[in-house]
């Protein structure tokens, strides 16, 4: 991280609307990336977004290191995401009863697939897997973070970190295997 | 070394094994195919996730609804109400039970007396006492004046 994004950072933590502008700008798709990854929906990824800068601005004074910005900013998406995850699943067990409306969604789901290219087939994939599995290959592959950040961050041993990833890999795999198969 | 050591393929691939476990994984891979083309996959995979996401980007205007939900929020209101409020409560406490405090107070000053009266008597007729509480207490003025310095250059800056 260079000098220059930390003095934007100090200043940001001041209260200064313009420096946390530009921090909206570098990072925008970085959170936005993270988000549409975890919920797989691009409206609601933005509302993330949106939520996750507003939450950054109000807590940056409490920022004790500039250098852990991009991990602390993370760590705030994916709070988030996790809220929304749960709250998602909540909704799916009270509409669960419903028959007749799964049936409408696995069909629209299955016509989607169809026509599903190289790119949808990773994200379906990605979709399928457990939530702590997406997580940690989104942090890694895409986030770009080191084993002992992601442990940081998740609040875990790297131990795990390793074990983690490598079963979600394998787990994806998986799944994109079966779905070559089926297509 | 177990036969297939699955456990270690990410770690191997992202570069995070200690050299002894690098040494030993890149042993089994120069023997064993089926391993060696496991991690091929693995990185051609982890790949496409990299290139596949790194081509997703915020949606145009996400920036600027970001900057205009910021100016609409009240500003600062919650960090002036609740000092605000702990002062007015103190106040209060104060005007009620002003008494009480005050008499606590001159309880707890004269126990306070009393008590280092009674610590330096003891201390004066137990040399080595001295000594040991002058170190302690000479350590614990070096240790807060370290860390209150650090807490003051992580908070400033």
């Amino acid at each position: 991280m260079d000098e220059e994004l930390n003095r934007i950072i100090r200043e940001a933590k001041r209260g200064s609307k313009d420096a946390f502008a530009i921090l909206v700008h570098r990072f925008k798709d970085h959170v936005y990336r993270y988000a549409y990854g975890m919920v797989g929906d691009r409206m609601e990824a933005e509302d993330i977004a949106q939520e996750a800068f507003l939450k950054c601005f109000a807590a940056l004074p409490r920022l004790e290191n500039e250098f852990s910005f991009a991990s602390w900013l993370n760590r705030i998406v994916s709070n988030l995401c996790a809220d929304r995850l749960k709250k998602r699943g909540k909704e799916r067990l009270q509409t669960a009863s419903s028959e007749a409306l799964g049936d409408i969604e696995f069909s629209r789901a299955r016509e989607q697939q169809r026509v599903q290219n190289l790119k949808s087939t990773i994200e379906e994939a990605m979709r399928q897997l457990s939530s702590d599995h997406r997580q940690i290959i989104l942090l890694h592959d895409v986030q770009g973070f080191r084993y002992e950040e992601i442990a940081r961050m998740l609040e875990i041993p790297v131990g795990t970190v390793k074990s983690r990833l490598n079963s979600a890999r394998l787990a994806l795999r998986l799944v994109m295997r079966r779905g070559e198969e089926e297509g | 070394m177990k036969e297939h050591p699955l456990e270690w393929m990410s770690a191997y691939i992202d570069e995070e094994l200690d050299p002894a476990e690098r040494q030993q994984m890149e042993t089994h891979l120069s023997q064993c195919e089926s391993c060696c083309g496991l991690m091929a996959e693995l990185m051609e995979m982890k790949n496409e996730i990299a290139t596949h996401y790194d081509r997703i980007e915020a949606p145009a205007g996400m920036e600027n609804r970001i900057m205009q939900a910021l100016e609409r929020q009240p500003a600062t209101a919650g960090s002036v109400s609740i000092p605000l409020i702990g002062l007015s409560a103190l106040a209060a406490l104060f005007f009620f039970y002003g008494s009480i405090w005050v008499n606590l107070f001159s309880v707890a000053f004269k126990f306070l007396i009393t008590a280092a009266y009674a610590a330096s008597r003891v201390a004066s007729s137990i040399p080595a006492l001295w000594v040991t509480l002058l170190a302690i207490a000479i350590g614990i003025t070096l240790l807060s004046g370290f860390s209150l310095r650090r807490i003051l250059r992580s908070t400033t800056q």
